[in-house]
Order: C-alpha cells, then sequence, then structure tokens
C-alpha cells in the first residue's frame, strides 16, 4: 500500500523536485504551496508530513502548533536557517525530525522512510530477517526451519545484533557485552566468533555483515 | 528662557510675595495694637469718670479735643488724656507697632440698646453691635472716615456697667494706614534691585562659562568627538565639561566598535563571495560540460558525476561553514544551548553525506549506541562541526575507500570518531592544519588536504562547548579525527522527538 505524504513548500521548484522524488520512491505526495492552505488540511490521511518553516500565509511553527492539537502524524521539518533556535522550537513544538536545506532528495527519501519504519520496533522476542527466525527468549535459532546449534557466545552475539536489525554495532561494544571477560580476549577473538556463526547460519549468513570502522550488523533484507 | 532671566524671576517671585506679607504682618500688628489703646482709652476713661457720672453725662465720655490755644469752657473739667502705653518693642529694627500715634481719639458712651444720649454719637454700627450680643466684651473694625480720609478704626467695649446709659463704649481713633504698611514694600524696592543686580553680575561668570563649554561641545561633536573640551575649575560646570569628555570617549570607542564591525562584514562578505564563487563556477562548468556532451549525443558516465556532486556538496557545506564562522567570530558565547542527541546526529550527518558517498565509491557506515548519548550544546555547531570531518574523509578518499562515524559511550562521556582509510595526512600537516588561517583562503587553499576552514570550524566548536579533539592517523591508514566530551547521560531526551534510536 503506497503512504501518503503532505508537502507544504512554497517554492515551486523544490516542491516539484520533492513530490517527483517521493512519488518515484513509492508515496504518494500532495503538494501545498501555502500556510493558510496547510492549516486547511486535515492531516487525516497521511502517514507523514513534510513542513517547510518560512512560508506565506502561515508560518511553519503555526502550521505545526494547529497540527499537534489535533494529530500525532510525523512530521519532518525543512529548515533553511542554520540556526538552532528554529530546530529546537520545532522540536519542542511536536516535529518528529528535522532536515536542513540544501538536502539531496536521496537524504529526504532516507530521512522519511526512517522515521515511517520507526513503530515497527521489535518487541516480540523472536526476530526474523530473511530465512533466519532467532528467538532470543528460547535461546533458539533456525535458518530456513531448521535449528541451528549455536555456542553461549554466538547467540549472545546475534541476538544482540537482531535487537536492533539495519544498525552497526561497535566491536568494542560487543567485546564488552558478548565476550566473557574471564575467557576471552579482544577483538581478534569476536572476529573469530564473527565468522564461525556466519559459516553456522549458512545461507543466514550473508545477513550478517562487517561494517567497516564500526563493528557488525544484521542486515534488513532488501525489499521486494 | 535664559539662565538670568531665571534668576531674576525667581528672584522677584520669591521676594514680593515675601514683602507683602511682611508688610501685611505689619498691618495686623499695628492694628491689633491701636485696638488695644482705643480699648484701654475707653476703659480708663470709664473708670476715670465713674458710672455716675458717665450715665448723667454722656456725651461728655470723651468730647473732641479743645484746640491748644482755647480755654476749657466753665464748668466742664478737661478730660484727662489717659497716657498711651509704651509702643511695643521693635523687631530687626522694624517698627511693628503702627503709625506715630495719631490720637486724639473721641468715645461716646451706649446704653444697652445700643443707643446714645450723646447727640454726637454716630449709629452704634450694626456689625459691632452683632459680635457683642453674641457675648463678645469686645469688637473692633475700620470704618471709613467722614473726611474720606479712610483707616478708621472703631473699638466697642462693654464697661460692666448694664442696664445704663453707659453699658457700651465706643472709641474711635486712627487706625495704620494700608499706605503706610505698604511704604515697607516701597521701601525694600531699591533692596530688592540691588539684589536683583548682584545676582545678575554674579550669574555673569557663569553664563559666560556654560556659553564656552556649549561653544566647545558643539566643536567636539562637528570633530565626530576627536578632541576634548577644555575642563577649568572644580566645580559643577567643570564636573559637566569631565562629564561630556567621559561620554565622548565612549561614543569613540563605540563608534569604533562599528567602523570595526562594519569592516569585519565588509571583509566577510567579500571572502564569502570569494569562497563561494569558485565551487560555483566549477559546479557551472560541470553543467556545461554535460550539457555539451548530451548536446554531441555522448554518454555520461556516473563518474563524471562525481565532480559535480561534490562540488555542490562542498558549497552547500561552505556556506554552512561560513554562516558558523560568523556565528564563532561574532564573539557571543553559545546562547543555544539545549540537550543534543548526538545518535540523531551522528545518523543525520552520515545520512546527509551518504548521496555523495555513494557515486563517488566510498562507502560510508555508522555506528551509535541502542540508547541516545545526550550532550548540551549548540546543536547546528556541533553538526556542523561532524559534518565537517565526515565531508573531508568522503571528499579526499579514493573510489573504494571507506569512512566510519562511530559514537561511543566512555566513562561519563561520549567519543565520536570519524575513521577513514584514504591516503591520510602526514602528521607535520596535522598540528598546521587546525590552525587559525585568514579567511577568504579558503577556496584557494582547499587543496590538497582542503581541510582549513571546516577543520578551524570544528576546532572552535569543539572548545566552544568545552569537548577535545584530536587528529591522528587512524589503523587504516588514514585519518582519525576524535571529539570527546562529557555527556548528560540517557533519559534527558525522554520523550522528545529528537532521540532517534534505530538507525535507517
Amino acid at each position: 500500500m503506497t503512504q501518503r505524504v503532505l508537502l507544504v513548500e512554497d517554492d515551486a521548484s523544490l516542491g516539484r523536485q520533492v513530490t517527483d522524488r517521493l512519488r518515484a520512491a513509492g508515496f504518494e505526495p500532495t503538494w501545498v504551496r501555502d500556510g493558510q492552505e496547510a492549516l486547511a488540511v486535515s492531516p487525516e490521511p497521511f502517514a507523514l508530513l513534510i513542513l517547510d518553516l518560512m512560508l506565506p500565509g502561515a508560518h511553519g511553527f503555526d502550521v505545526l502548533k494547529k497540527l499537534r492539537g489535533a494529530s500525532d502524524v510525523p512530521v519532518l521539518v525543512l529548515s533553511a536557517r542554520n540556526d538552532a533556535h528554529d530546530k529546537v522550537r520545532a522540536l519542542e513544538l511536536g516535529a518528529d525530525d528535522y532536515v536542513t536545506k540544501p538536502f539531496w532528495p536521496e537524504e529526504l527519501v532516507a530521512r522519511i522512510q526512517a522515521r515511517l519504519r520507526r513503530p515497527a520496533l521489535q518487541r516480540s522476542s523472536v526476530v526474523e530477517v530473511g530465512e533466519l527466525t532467532i528467538d532470543t527468549h528460547a535461546r533458539q535459532v533456525w535458518v530456513g526451519g531448521e535449528e541451528v546449534e549455536l555456542t553461549r557466545v554466538e547467540f549472545d552475539l546475534l541476538a544482540a545484533l537482531s535487537r536492533r536489525v539495519g544498525a552497526a554495532v561497535a566491536r568494542a561494544w560487543l567485546v564488552e557485552h558478548v565476550l566473557d571477560p574471564n575467557r576471552e580476549g579482544g577483538e581478534r577473538t569476536l572476529d573469530v566468533h564473527v565468522s564461525r556463526l556466519r559459516k553456522k547460519l549458512g545461507a543466514g549468513g550473508r545477513f550478517l555483515t562487517t561494517v567497516w570502522g564500526v563493528g557488525y550488523r544484521l542486515d534488513r533484507p532488501a525489499r521486494t | 528662557m535664559t539662565l538670568r532671566g531665571r534668576l531674576a524671576l525667581t528672584l522677584v517671585l520669591t521676594a514680593v510675595p515675601l514683602l507683602v506679607a511682611v508688610a501685611w504682618a505689619r498691618y495686623e500688628i499695628a492694628q491689633r495694637y491701636e485696638v488695644r489703646i482705643l480699648r484701654d482709652l475707653a476703659l480708663s476713661r470709664a473708670a476715670s469718670l465713674g458710672r455716675e457720672r458717665c450715665e448723667s453725662a454722656p456725651e461728655d465720655f470723651l468730647p473732641p479735643p479743645r484746640p491748644r490755644m482755647g480755654q476749657a469752657p466753665p464748668g466742664v473739667p478737661p478730660p484727662d488724656r489717659p497716657r498711651l502705653p509704651d509702643p511695643p518693642a521693635r523687631w530687626l529694627g522694624w517698627n511693628l507697632s503702627g503709625p506715630p500715634h495719631r490720637l486724639p481719639a473721641r468715645a461716646f458712651a451706649y446704653d444697652d440698646d445700643f443707643r446714645s444720649a450723646d447727640p454726637a454719637a454716630p449709629a452704634f454700627p450694626p456689625g459691632l453691635r452683632r459680635m457683642l450680643e453674641q457675648g463678645a466684651e469686645q469688637a473692633s473694625r475700620g470704618f471709613v472716615t467722614a473726611d474720606g480720609h479712610g483707616d478708621g478704626l472703631e473699638v466697642a467695649v462693654r464697661t460692666g456697667w448694664s442696664a445704663g446709659r453707659c453699658a457700651v463704649i465706643l472709641a474711635r481713633g486712627i487706625g495704620p494706614t494700608t499706605g503706610w504698611s505698604l511704604g515697607l514694600v516701597w521701601s525694600a524696592v531699591p533692596v530688592v534691585a540691588v539684589l536683583l543686580a548682584s545676582v545678575l553680575l554674579a550669574a555673569g561668570p557663569v553664563v559666560r562659562r556654560i556659553r564656552t563649554l556649549t561653544a566647545d561641545v558643539r566643536r567636539s561633536a562637528d570633530a565626530h568627538y576627536e578632541g576634548p573640551v577644555r575642563v577649568s575649575g572644580r566645580d559643577e560646570i567643570a564636573d559637566l565639561a569631565r562629564a561630556f569628555n567621559e561620554a565622548a570617549a565612549k561614543v569613540r570607542a563605540q563608534l569604533a566598535t562599528l567602523e570595526q564591525r562594519d569592516r569585519t562584514l565588509r571583509a566577510f562578505l567579500a571572502n564569502t563571495t570569494h569562497d563561494v564563487m569558485i565551487p560555483l563556477t566549477v559546479l557551472l562548468g560541470h553543467l556545461s560540460d554535460f550539457r555539451q556532451r548530451v548536446v554531441e549525443g555522448d554518454a555520461i558516465e556516473e563518474g563524471r558525476l562525481v565532480p559535480a556532486i561534490q562540488e555542490a556538496q562542498y558549497l552547500a557545506s561552505l556556506i554552512h561553514n561560513l554562516g558558523a564562522a560568523a556565528k564563532l567570530e561574532s564573539g557571543e558565547p553559545l546562547v543555544e544551548r539545549h540537550p543534543v542527541d548526538l545518535g540523531a546526529l551522528v545518523e543525520r550527518v552520515v545520512e546527509r553525506h551518504r548521496p555523495v558517498a555513494g557515486p563517488a565509491g566510498v562507502a560510508i557506515e555508522f555506528g551509535v549506541p541502542e540508547r541516545p548519548v545526550v550532550v548540551e550544546g549548540d546543536e547546528t555547531l556541533i553538526e556542523q562541526a561532524v559534518s565537517n570531518f565526515v565531508h573531508n574523509a568522503v571528499r579526499y578518499n579514493q573510489p573504494g575507500g571507506h569512512v566510519a562515524v562511530l559514537l561511543e559511550e566512555v566513562g561519563g562521556g561520549f567519543r565520536l570518531r570519524v575513521v577513514d582509510d584514504g591516503p591520510g595526512v602526514p602528521e607535520e600537516e596535522l598540528q598546521r592544519l587546525v590552525e587559525r588561517r585568514q579567511r577568504g583562503d579558503e577556496a584557494r587553499q582547499r587543496h590538497p588536504y582542503g581541510l582549513g576552514l571546516g577543520l578551524h570550524i570544528a576546532r572552535d566548536v569543539v572548545e566552544r562547548h568545552g569537548f577535545r579533539m584530536t587528529l591522528g592517523r587512524s589503523e587504516h591508514g588514514g585519518l582519525e579525527a576524535a571529539i570527546t566530551g562529557p555527556s548528560l547521560g540517557h533519559g534527558t531526551m525522554e520523550g522528545n522527538a529528537s532521540g532517534m534510536k534505530t538507525p535507517a
């Protein structure tokens, strides 16, 4: 299902560019060009609102204030002034995020996607990533339906990464929180555990990626 | 109104009412004195005549004095003129007792119904009668004498011999004249005039000095407050001159500051224009080149787009940096101090550079702790500092290179590292890089390392926040820039929407 996004932006070129990009990224954009119009639009059907602050008709803050009185729809503020005060004020008024102009269209789309993905936080103890199924409570792992036996360290490692699928976890943090401090060494030991784990996971191992300069990550499977 | 005019007016306005008040008081005192004399005269005459004689011949109570030379009519003893009391004391040399005695006075006897047996007696004045009927022992009033001279004075007094023809005595004399009272005012006029003259004379030098000071101040103002005004003497006028000199010094200082600010602003504009125009020109060149290729039917491979993308990114970063530089160079303390979620900030910075890193073949990654790492500061400036590191790390890398931004909690604080595996910077260059450099050279000096303004601003921002910045060789061969500092801990951003925990 395509998600509807409301764009409030007075500049014609920028507005057109952003709506084109949003459409290309699979969203259904609605473009409103001034503050008064924005105040009149019901936020109900929209999954997210992109709000420029400097608007004719009404300031973006006013739009934000009115909107927040009625709706919890995520709001992403476009700020041209590189002034912390504007951003802090926008966040205080209930904006969820901001993007400073100039921005790359990809950057905007990435921030929208990140924002829309947010509520889908893993709450259950079972995490599924591609062929991988990880039950952190029962401490069991399946690859394509087949259970895989893991050592304690290997499982803790996988569980730590599965708690934040898509986010890179620092090696130092993994060494400190996953490895047994009494027995095992540093980051080299960790690397050894990771490569063993990858092997054990077989086809699922491809989701366990090394992140250069950071550590490891359990990748989100690419959406089809 | 001039100073002299004001002085004269003040003197006159004070002296005239004062003199009038004194004259009035003198008149009042003199009249009271006269009233007392007339009463005493009437009572002593009544006492000397005795009730019987008074009642038998009321017309003789106090007849008009005979001429000096004449003889008293036979059988009528000359009336004993009572001696007048001594005049009251003088006050400050002023005779307050009234004019010299202008008796003889006359007196008439009346009965209880205020009728007199004396044919010469005037009708009893109704005003005095009312006062006596109301229980007063004595009553007095001024009246206009028959000759129109005015200033007559009547005193009515009860003798105590009620129910007879001598119950009430009306004594008539001359009271103090208004003219006499105002004489005091006229006599004071020369004194006041002399006083006025001396005041105006004394004001002369003061007025002259004030005029000189005024001229000096005008001259000084015309000369942009360059020269001080002359200060002479130690009085209030000298104080005024000194105060003006102090004020002029402040004005000069302020003018200097404004001029300095103006020069700085002009320089900033000139430098900014210069700095911005170069990458913009390069960008225009790229765009023109693309157009040329499209027109000629040539394909544009992705690699050709990268420099244009980078130039645009550089331009955006440069403008942000120039804004940050203006803010930092204004010397103001950081007014924007708010909780800043560094994890969210790192994510934003990386997302910002990803569209440039990708086409350039540079992989960019980041890692932040699961919980927000919150510091206090100016979010825009911190973001700019981190962005500058990332920008440099991406821009001066090679295809196939990596950049990583790693935020970690260490002790009670944070450590934020930007690491790359680019060609790096020679040790001896590192120190030089962060040193303050002349603005306006940014565009010229951005190669080979191009770190000038960006790194300088990063260092400035870090220092302003009380953080620490280190530059060194990364374990991967490139540059490692690290910022460390204290954090506010977690939870401060609870409920704050910018607390973004899950990176994309």
